[in-house]
């Protein structure tokens, strides 16, 4: 499985990404990471673009790109409009990327 | 956010409640103005209490703060630790979240006569604590969100008045001009965050255009990073260069705007290029900027913006703004024009008296014609 994670925009407008290659990563780390991916999966449909609603300012843009066996799926979501699942995969990411 | 009292007041139709709201003490007001909120907030419309706003708003000139703590979560607005009678905490992040927001009322209320984000007394209400290591602070529409920041790269958001300032500028602007977030309008919202952000760190200090450091996040960058800001509205471009963060991409001028799907279309990247026209003509004309030049951005951003607005038009619009204010071909308006020079951006607009007797519209130089003299910083108006 590999993932892409890109972020956008927030109060300084800086732009993070990186690409996470599953079997590159220690057994341990893939897991976790195969599990999370699974349960932002299983919430359903990939989520929306998050709302380019007006009243939303600073917030982070953040997208996620998941490939394996079973196709590519993208996840769009921003600041304060995520689901759980999709939460704890960017946070998961956003630390692994700032290494 | 539930509380024993107010899971009773929800069962209360909102007539009822708007009448606590405005007809009780203090205390019933804020709780019965809290469930309406809530309740409001739950079905996703803050909006929805806009005919009611009138009648649940304080008395004009009087702040109301509160402080949540999210406790390295994400829900929001988490768990209140300061209201406006409190006393200081013992965190610093919810004492500068309250100072802060309580310096950008002032400001507003002093200087333009704006009562709260919205004109109409609104709450203010802070989230600090957010997320785990959160590199960042935002605007949803109802509150400002801050994050702790990762230590490394970043200190908390909460320091730097001026981005306190600037997260609730994006509400003046939600409540004015509603600029979109989006590509020219959306850098504008970012401008006219950065600018009375900048703005509110002035006034609270009290300092002339040439002792102010026009920056944006001063303090923000963690030890060890080099840059002393994360914008200078004076020098786009030159806050900070570092190989962790990399270098300050604004653009001081049009011709380097950026056309990037990052950023909502580089929101702020290309705000560096009014920003810059600002400062500049905060600096020509001398003195306290928020007196003129910001009058004239006041003016701009709250009677003649659409949402929609380019910089091209927002150039248009503090020229007859300039003019309506301090005269047709006063020193100011000219100013205006030549700050948008600086910067690439010519105004289409002529000699247009804005008030008086009308004149014939003349059309604006040629490109063939010198440019006009730079002008020496004025001396201050004296106040009426």
């Amino acid at each position: 499985m590999k993932v892409g994670f890109h972020r956008s925009g927030g109060f300084a407008g800086l732009s993070l990404k990186s690409e996470v290659d599953c079997s590159q990563l220690p057994p341990g780390k893939c897991k976790e990471l195969e599990q999370l991916v699974g349960l932002l999966r299983a919430a359903g449909q990939p989520a929306p673009s998050p709302s380019k609603s007006s009243y939303y300012a600073d917030a982070f843009q953040y997208e996620v790109t998941v490939q394996d066996d079973d196709g590519t799926q993208k996840y769009r979501a921003g600041d304060g409009e995520m689901s759980p699942e999709m939460e704890k995969v960017v946070d998961w990411l956003t630390a692994h990327a700032r290494g | 956010m539930s509380h024993s009292h107010d899971v009773f007041c929800t069962i209360l139709p909102p007539h009822m409640l708007k009448h606590m709201a405005t007809a009780g003490d203090k205390e019933t007001c804020d709780r019965a103005h809290r469930s309406l909120e809530a309740a409001a907030a739950a079905r996703g419309q803050r909006a929805i209490l806009g005919p009611m706003a009138a009648l649940l708003a304080v008395s004009p000139g009087e702040k109301r703060r509160t402080v949540y703590d999210a406790k390295n979560g994400q829900v929001l607005p988490g768990k209140l630790v300061r209201g406006e009678d409190d006393k200081k905490t013992k965190d610093v992040s919810v004492n500068e979240a309250f100072d802060g927001a309580g310096a950008t009322y002032d400001f507003y209320r002093t200087v333009y006569g704006r009562n709260s984000v919205d004109g109409n007394g609104m709450r203010l209400d802070s989230t600090v604590h957010y997320g785990r290591n959160f590199d960042n602070a935002f605007w949803n529409g109802m509150q400002m969100v801050y994050g702790d920041g990762d230590g490394r790269i970043f200190n908390r958001f909460t320091q730097s008045l001026d981005v306190i300032g600037h997260e609730l500028t994006h509400g003046v602007v939600q409540f004015s001009a509603g600029l979109v977030y989006q590509d020219e309008s959306g850098a504008l919202n970012e401008h006219f965050a950065d600018v009375f952000g900048s703005l509110v760190k002035q006034f609270s200090k009290q300092q002339t255009a040439d002792k102010a450091d026009w920056l944006i996040g001063e303090g923000l960058l963690a030890k060890g990073i080099k840059g002393i800001a994360l914008r200078s509205l004076k020098s786009p471009g030159t806050a900070y260069n570092d190989p962790l963060l990399g270098r300050d991409p604004q653009p001081a001028h049009m011709k380097n705007f950026l056309r990037t799907d990052d950023d909502n279309g580089g929101v702020h990247i290309n705000s560096g290029i009014p920003n810059k026209a600002f400062a500049t003509l905060a600096t020509i004309l001398g003195g306290f900027a928020w007196e003129r030049a910001g009058k004239i951005w006041y003016e701009t951003l709250t009677r003649r913006l659409t949402a929609n607005a380019t910089f091209q038009q927002c150039a248009d619009a503090t020229y007859e703004s300039a003019g309506a204010l301090f005269g047709a071909a006063s020193a100011e308006q000219l100013a205006v024009r030549q700050a948008w020079q600086t910067v690439g951006v010519e105004l289409t607009k002529g000699l247009v008296v804005v008030d008086g007797p009308k004149l014939p519209v003349k059309s604006a130089p040629s490109p063939a014609a010198p440019a006009p003299p730079l002008l020496r910083p004025l001396l201050p108006r004296s106040r009426n």
